[in-house]
């Protein structure tokens, strides 16, 4: 340990993050708006929100609504095309020197093929995060629901981009450990864990939908243990770093991820409450380090693993 | 905009289900625009959002809240106590447009039940500290259910408001909602001399309303309207688009497009 105190660098696939803290894509736009509300200097990355090859509208409101322990929404995607963001949005994000991962998602193999190519040649893009969350227009399901596709998916965009490449997964599947081997195998350097889950809420008085998509996606407190089972089981499986998240508020939270066996960990919905929720969890975790005297966050990934050896 | 931990000063209980909350915070009271409205982490336990409060009145460092109780978080804020510090964010949204209006017109503030809150700090603006204060008529349309949920009436006349009752069950002012009162009034002037609108309240209240300009003005179209709209939000700031509502041009985020937009720019829901 330096006199700096623990190191909090790590490495995701082909690049390093001066912070294991990273934002979860969609919950702190394209990083760029929130200004002296963020504390950028404690973040790893921003993962931008998801962008798709042509601008689209968003889903019908309403697009969130809280329910007693979680958070729904059905955003829909809303985003300006990936024209407009390499136009508007990366030299922006450049400008404020903001590290970025670029979510990208779509309805076909060949949409997340072309934005990978198109990324390529973008400055400043650390890595691409596939989200497979997103409906293949064939399938009528999320790629990540189905392995076969995962792998062929994962590996198309692999074919056109020199960049890391991210697969995020659903936690909507039987079985993540098959989903996460088949992104592996199929070229992708880390994984990010998870999506959120399927969820709704129905209005008692009048009987209708509280979202204007009747269903949508499940995040926030409520999901922690599920999201860290998830990302136990599937550091257990493959080789490739995770980066681990769904449910974090506090420093704790994120030890619990790395513990289980997150190279990194992602903010998703705290964000939108607390944007500055970066620096005191980074500053939590650093504490814990100091305290246990480990010298580098890195060495805590999977920690959990060997503690559960030894007491099975 | 800024996160800020603010002092609450009071809490007082109005009504059984409505209560008014100040705070104190130089800054934010220096910033504040009518319209506009603060991101309320009410409490760490029962609620993770924050919930959006207008900003109902201002008095050198403090700005006060009407909040009416509805779930979680409304309940939770009223169980806070002075002295304890408010994780806010704000001020936020656009906040209402005053540019010049004409001597001779007449300005009319519509409130449907809570929709009172934004309105008083408005009318605050419009009278009392104002460079030149606006000449012409002042008229406040309250509704409310029961003669006893109607709200800030004295705070409207102490501002020089000529103020207008309408209650569901008539047991004040009109028998009817607030947009009847509105249509009694809007037929009685029969003229074209300058009208604005401000009003808050349910949704289904400004289509009515734009129904009633439509039909009762004589040049609808120069009717100035704005309206202070709600929609179930996220961030507050404009990052996660979840405030969507549906208008002329597209869908636009209450937080930061809104929450005040000219009633003709708005689309009734389930017409998007
Ligand atoms: C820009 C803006 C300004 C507002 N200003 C005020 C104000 O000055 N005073 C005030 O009392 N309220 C105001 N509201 C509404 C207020 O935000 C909600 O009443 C509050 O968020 C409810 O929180 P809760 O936890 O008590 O209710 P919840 O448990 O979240 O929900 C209870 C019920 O309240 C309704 N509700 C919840 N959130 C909203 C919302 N954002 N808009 C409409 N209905 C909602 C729903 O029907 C829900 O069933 C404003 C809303 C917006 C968007
Ligand atoms: C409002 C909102 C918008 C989101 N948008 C996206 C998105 O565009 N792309 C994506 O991959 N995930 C998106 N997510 C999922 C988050 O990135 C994250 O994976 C999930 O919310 C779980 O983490 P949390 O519990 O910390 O929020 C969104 C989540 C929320 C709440």
């Amino acid at each position: 340990m330096n006199r700096r105190g623990p190191s909090m660098n790590v490495r995701v696939g082909r690049c390093r993050y001066r912070s294991p803290v990273i934002c979860a894509s969609g919950t702190f736009g394209y990083g760029t708006e929130l200004g002296a509300l963020a504390d950028y200097s404690a973040i790893g990355a921003v993962t931008t929100k998801t962008v798709t090859l042509d601008p689209r509208e968003g889903n019908r409101p309403p697009r969130i609504f809280e329910t007693a322990h979680g958070v729904l929404n059905s955003i829909g995607l809303e985003n300006p095309g990936i024209e407009r963001f390499c136009r508007e949005i990366v030299p922006a994000l450049r400008r404020m020197k903001i590290p970025f991962i670029v979510s990208i998602g779509g309805t076909t193999q060949s949409e997340y093929e072309e934005l990978a190519r198109i990324l390529d040649r973008v400055a400043g893009v650390k890595a691409v995060e596939l989200n497979l969350s997103c409906p293949n227009l064939r399938l009528k399901k999320m790629v990540s629901q189905e392995k076969v596709l995962t792998k062929k998916l994962v590996a198309g965009v692999r074919r056109r981009t020199t960049k890391t490449v991210i697969a995020k997964l659903t936690p909507e599947v039987t079985d993540i450990t098959e989903i996460a081997r088949a992104a592996e195998a199929g070229g992708a350097d880390a994984l990010s864990l998870v999506n959120t889950y399927y969820g709704m809420a129905l209005n008692v008085e009048t009987g209708v939908p509280r979202l204007g998509s009747v269903y949508g996606g499940y995040s926030g407190r409520a999901i922690k243990p599920l999201s860290l089972y998830r990302v136990w089981r599937v550091y257990q499986a493959v080789s490739i770093p995770v980066i681990g998240g769904g449910g974090i508020e506090t420093a704790d939270d994120a030890i619990e991820f790395f513990l289980a066996g997150a190279s990194a960990v992602s903010l998703g919905t705290v964000n939108m409450v607390y944007p500055k929720c970066a620096a005191g969890i980074k500053k939590g975790l650093q504490a814990y380090l100091r305290r246990r005297g480990i010298p580098r966050i890195a060495r805590l990934t999977g920690e959990g693993h060997e503690r559960a050896k030894r007491v099975g | 905009m800024k996160e800020r931990a603010v002092e609450i000063r009071r809490i007082t209980q109005k009504r059984p289900d409505i209560f008014l909350l100040t705070v104190r915070s130089a800054a934010l009271a220096n910033q504040a625009r009518p319209g506009q409205f603060l991101h309320v982490k009410t409490d760490e336990c029962t609620t993770i959002l924050r919930r959006p409060l207008s900003i109902h009145r201002r008095e050198k460092q403090d700005l006060s809240l009407l909040v009416k109780v509805r779930g979680r978080g409304t309940r939770a804020l009223l169980r806070r106590a002075p002295g304890e510090r408010l994780n806010v964010i704000g001020p936020l949204g656009n906040g209402f447009t005053l540019s010049p209006f004409p001597d001779g017109g007449t300005t009319m503030l519509i409130a449907g039940g809570i929709g009172v809150a934004p309105l008083v700090f408005l009318a605050q603006r419009l009278t009392g500290t104002a460079k030149r204060p606006s000449t012409g008529r002042k008229i406040a349309l309250i509704g409310a259910r029961t003669r006893g949920e109607v709200l800030c009436a004295p705070e409207f006349r102490r501002r020089g408001f000529t103020v207008k009752k309408a209650t569901e069950d008539g047991s004040a002012g009109r028998k009817g909602s607030v947009i009847e009162l509105a249509r009694d009034l809007l037929a009685a002037r029969g003229d074209a001399r300058p009208l604005r609108i401000f009003a808050c309240g349910p949704e289904q209240m400004f289509f009515r309303l734009r129904a009633a300009i439509n039909e009762l003005c004589p040049e609808p179209e120069r009717v100035r309207c704005q309206v202070s709209f709600e929609q179930f939000m996220g961030c507050g700031v404009g990052v996660c688009c979840a405030c969507a509502i549906p208008t002329r041009q597209g869908y636009k985020k209450v937080c930061k497009d809104g929450p005040v937009f000219s009633l003709h720019e708005l689309k009734e829901r389930g017409t998007e």
